[in-house]
């Protein structure tokens, strides 16, 4: 099989930093390397006497659960708005794309500067509309509602992009014969459309989790975790231990908790998405 | 009747979603004409544009020689990504066997991984490989974790192919190469087509290994960018000018491959 | 066959002999550092070592140094270290006493070096690099606003309007200016570095330390009554602090002072410029420079230096310790000041010409005798996170300042505990 090379070489460059990663989280190293390693369980003891972890990992998996819902049935329903061959549509796709082709960091940026209480464009809207505090951003609860905005703003269009590329590998005839036999758009879309796209909406909430799990730079650039550690996700807790900090051991065993906690879904993602 | 109503509604919706996504694009695309002072200014609308920022970012940083390193690096990625990662992927969706789904899983643990961690045994092996600063360094850097989500994503697009495809072709005399090339890449493209604008795009805008594997001779624009971040705050109007023009290669590469996405299968699969 | 042979011996020989000696740089990413990389064909040709310049963002200068940098191998030979990580780095770096004799360029003159910006290098008892920047709290007060409102301010408040030179000065004049539709000082309030700066500051400002550094340990010095007051006045100065105050960090601040709706707030002198400068500010030519206001136990001002150190496993010493001079020379200062830098030089702080241009070195050198530093520590991350986050829940009214204080040292002990490292 021709695929085996490739594997072979994925694995090899894989295991090196996976392993190195595994382990590192059992010693007690740091990145200023100047005392000696030993090896040892406290990160993990730790790890589950701390609330900041806790926190945090409440704080990270919340995230997911509500922003990925929402990005695929909004990418969803404009996959299937745009699903007719109007030549303005091809602009329109391209364009929809261009949230998530910005930079994570200027993303988060813009959106800082657009709820800046009286200068902003959004915190002027919102205060018109009465809608939450003045400073959205030094809010505990509304700095977690503006990343979550944030992050449903810039990647819906990712399962939006997917789901089109699916409903073009669907079989047209499938479709077609529905229609003809008097099917409403409604039923047509949840007695064929989903059954049949279920592999590629499994496939893109998984590559959407994988990336939600490691989320940093526009929540960092917007918040820096946030009032009182409010909008401190996994993610970021596990680069403040380990970049700033500088407990790489310690970061290496919330990264391997976090990741053991997420292989079901992933598991499970990866299943939905073979069956035919 | 209904057909009509039920169109134009649906026109005025995507006008509405597109016009809602765009605002934030919008600013950055205002801000990148705009002087620093007047970003702060708060008057919208109201300013005199001017070129500067761009000018300032094109010529006095190493910014377009960074571009330049950048669209090497992630268009070699990703042509590497979906050839391998194609050939992977149909394997995988193919061919059934019984530990399938854990190397897949397996594939996919490196991504989810916190970067963090990577970071340290990364920069240890490309150090001892001579690697580090080096164009070859990064693209293989990024390869590594372009191909298992070039393979992941593929996978519902082969495992979506009627096997009737296959047994057609086989019943002619197809080899397995032909089989892959001429029958199922053509009609994955849409998912390839896919996979290629989003491996593209994870390395354009991937930071962290540009950052610890790249050095003084190789910079890529996602860490070039970060000098606009200044010390203590940003550089708003470069930094707008900058993330517009990093914007310009992906959005021609996405409208271009536009039509390979929504291109109908072709219906001479079976019957030709 | 064997005459090619030596032939081609000889020419690797002697090109090995020839060839330049390579040095590694590693430094942060900004308009300085950039302006530093123009200046390079002067060095390379006065001395024959080629350059190879790295920028990073300064937020990951710490985490990249360590990757590259261990007691045995270093990828660099001449790094920059911001001033509150020399505990942590210093045992990876080549004390400054040890480093090497230059061939061109001559050691600076320690006495043109502000005292104080010395001290940033310092760490028991070790000089561990050259400070190449005098970087500290600078007190910038709006001349104009004075101006306009002294005569009323006087008949109000029954003193001459000034720039504040005391917390209560402060106080009332910014009381004074929210009716007039200004705010009379902005804060720094995201949870980064630059509050745990507020913190100190004002900690000190009424007369507390946090660490004091023993023989082999730290005592933790914190008095909870001094910082209660301390927090308790910040909060009362924060009613008259732009909205979104305590959301405001290093962008918030500066678009609001360039606005010109703040009358007195610090500024670190790298941004100053920005506020000079007439396309970004509209307040450029009315700034005054001091040093802070004084709290009830003194005139204190954060540094913030960074230094440059050799690390003790750099492959070409010599050649870092050229660079390092080349950049501390006065022709190179001089030529770098319009771009950036602030020099540590006292010659080059005072010189008349440039002060013409750059009036805030003034401010500079009146707020260093003042300077002081956040607490030296080899763990000062994590002592950073643990101050910045209690007192931003104080300040903002989330917890009360009592309780934040005693979470503040619960913390800290068992920080210090944690690494052996408590003391009385």
């Amino acid at each position: 099989m021709f695929l085996l090379p490739t594997l072979l070489a994925i694995i090899f460059v894989q295991f090196y930093p996976m392993f190195y990663g595994l382990i590192l989280s059992f010693t007690n190293q740091t990145l200023l390397r100047v005392q000696t390693v030993q090896f040892t369980l406290s990160n993990y003891q730790k790890m589950f006497k701390e609330p900041q972890f806790q926190y945090s990992l409440w704080l990270q998996f919340s995230f997911i659960f509500i922003a990925l819902p929402l990005e695929l049935v909004i990418g969803f329903f404009v996959a299937l708005l745009l699903d007719k061959p109007f030549r303005v549509f091809k602009v329109v796709r391209a364009l929809l794309m261009l949230p998530v082709f910005v930079l994570p960091v200027l993303s988060g940026l813009t959106w800082r500067l657009m709820l800046q209480p009286k200068y902003g464009v959004l915190a002027r809207a919102f205060e018109t509309l009465a809608l939450g505090p003045s400073a959205w951003l030094a809010d505990t609860r509304y700095a977690y509602i503006a990343i979550l905005l944030q992050d449903i703003w810039r990647m819906w269009p990712f399962m939006f992009l997917l789901i089109c590329a699916g409903l073009t590998s669907l079989p047209q005839e499938l479709r077609e014969s529905a229609r003809l036999d008097g099917a409403s758009f409604f039923s047509e879309t949840v007695y064929i459309i989903i059954p049949c796209l279920k592999p590629v909406l499994s496939m893109a909430i998984l590559l959407r989790m994988i990336d939600a799990l490691r989320i940093f730079s526009e929540v960092y650039v917007m918040t820096y975790g946030g009032p009182s550690n409010a909008t401190m996700l996994l993610s970021l807790y596990i680069h403040k231990q380990g970049f700033e900090f500088g407990n790489i051991s310690y970061a290496s065993a919330m990264g391997t908790v976090l990741l053991f906690l997420a292989l079901p879904l992933a598991y499970v993602a990866v299943k939905k998405s073979l069956k035919v | 009747m209904k057909n009509k109503i039920l169109t134009q509604i649906s026109f005025v919706i995507v006008l509405v979603t597109v016009a809602v996504e765009m605002f934030p694009l919008i600013v950055i695309f205002i801000n990148s004409f705009k002087k620093d002072i007047d970003i702060w200014m708060g008057k919208f609308l109201v300013f005199k544009p001017t070129l500067q920022s761009y000018t300032d970012v094109l010529t006095n940083s190493d910014f377009p020689r960074a571009l330049t390193n950048s669209l090497i690096v992630a268009f070699s990625t990703t042509v590497i990504a979906i050839l391998l990662g194609s050939m992977a992927s149909y394997g995988l969706a193919r061919f059934q066997f019984k530990i399938r789904n854990v190397v897949i899983l397996i594939l996919l643990i490196l991504r989810m991984i916190p970067q963090i961690t990577l970071a340290v045994p990364f920069y240890m092996m490309f150090r001892s490989l001579g690697l580090r600063d080096t164009l070859l360094g990064l693209i293989l850097a990024h390869t590594s974790f372009n191909l298992p989500y070039v393979i992941a994503l593929l996978l519902p697009f082969f495992a979506d192919i009627p096997k009737d495809y296959e047994e057609a072709a086989r019943i002619d005399g197809c080899t397995e190469v032909m089989l892959f090339w001429k029958i199922f890449f053509p009609l994955a493209s849409p998912g390839i087509v896919v996979a290629a604008i989003f491996a593209f795009l994870m390395s354009w805008n991937e930071f962290i290994y540009a950052l610890i594997l790249g050095g003084s001779r190789v910079r890529l624009a996602s860490v070039a960018v970060q000098s606009f971040l200044g010390q203590y705050a940003p550089l708003w109007g470069q930094l707008s000018a900058a993330g517009m023009l990093m914007l310009i290669p992906v959005f021609i590469i996405t409208l271009g491959l536009q039509r390979y996405i929504i291109q109908g299968l072709s219906a001479g699969g079976i019957k030709g | 066959m064997k005459r090619c042979l030596i032939v081609i011996l000889a020419c690797l020989l002697s090109m090995s002999v020839w060839a330049a000696t390579v040095v590694r740089v590693l430094l942060w990413d900004d308009a300085l550092t950039q302006a530093l990389k123009k200046g390079l064909p002067i060095f390379e040709q006065a001395t024959g070592i080629k350059v190879e310049l790295e920028l990073v963002p300064s937020g990951v200068l710490l985490s990249k140094s360590l990757m590259a940098v261990t007691p045995d191998t270093s990828d660099y030979d001449l790094i920059a270290v911001d001033e509150p990580f020399v505990p942590k780095m210093a045992p990876l770096l080549l004390p400054f006493a040890q480093w090497p004799e230059t061939d061109v360029y001559p050691q600076p003159d320690m006495n043109d070096i502000m005292p104080y910006a010395v001290d940033a290098g310092y760490w028991r008892g070790e000089l561990w690099g050259l400070p190449i920047n005098a970087n500290v709290y600078v007190w910038m007060t709006r001349k104009d606003l004075i101006e306009q409102y002294k005569d009323e301010f006087k008949e109000e408040y029954g003193y001459e309007m000034t720039v504040p030179y005391t917390l209560t000065e402060l106080l009332n004049m910014a009381e004074f200016l929210s009716k007039k539709g200004i705010y009379g000082w902005a804060p720094f309030t995201k949870p980064t570095e630059g509050s745990t700066c507020e913190a100190i500051w004002m900690f000190k400002s009424f007369g507390t330390d946090v660490l004091e550094v023993c023989e082999d340990g730290y005592r933790v010095v914190l008095d909870k009554a001094k910082a209660v007051q301390a927090i308790e006045f910040y909060k009362e100065l924060l009613k008259y602090a732009p909205p979104g105050a305590l959301d405001y960090g290093h962008a918030e601040r500066i678009a609001a002072f360039s606005r010109g709706e703040v009358f007195s707030m610090f500024q670190w002198p790298a941004i100053i410029p920005d506020h000079e400068d007439p396309s970004k500010s509209i307040v450029a030519g009315k700034i005054a420079y001091t040093a802070p206001p004084a709290g009830p136990a003194g005139t204190f001002a954060i540094r913030g230096c960074w230094i440059v150190a050799i690390p003790k496993a750099a492959k070409e010493k010599k050649a870092a310790a050229e660079f390092a001079f080349w950049w501390m020379a006065k022709e190179t200062g001089k030529s770098l000041i319009p771009v950036g830098l602030t020099p540590a030089r006292v010659s080059l702080l005072l010189d008349k010409e440039i002060m013409a241009v750059k009036p805030w070195f003034i401010g500079i050198f009146r707020a260093m005798p003042h300077a002081v530093a956040r607490p030296r520590f080899e763990y000062y991350p994590e002592l950073s996170s643990i101050i910045r986050t209690h007192w931003l829940d104080a300040i903002s009214g989330r917890t009360s300042a009592a309780e934040a204080v005693d979470k503040m040292l619960t913390e800290i002990r068992s920080l210090l505990k944690e690494h052996d490292l408590l003391k009385g």
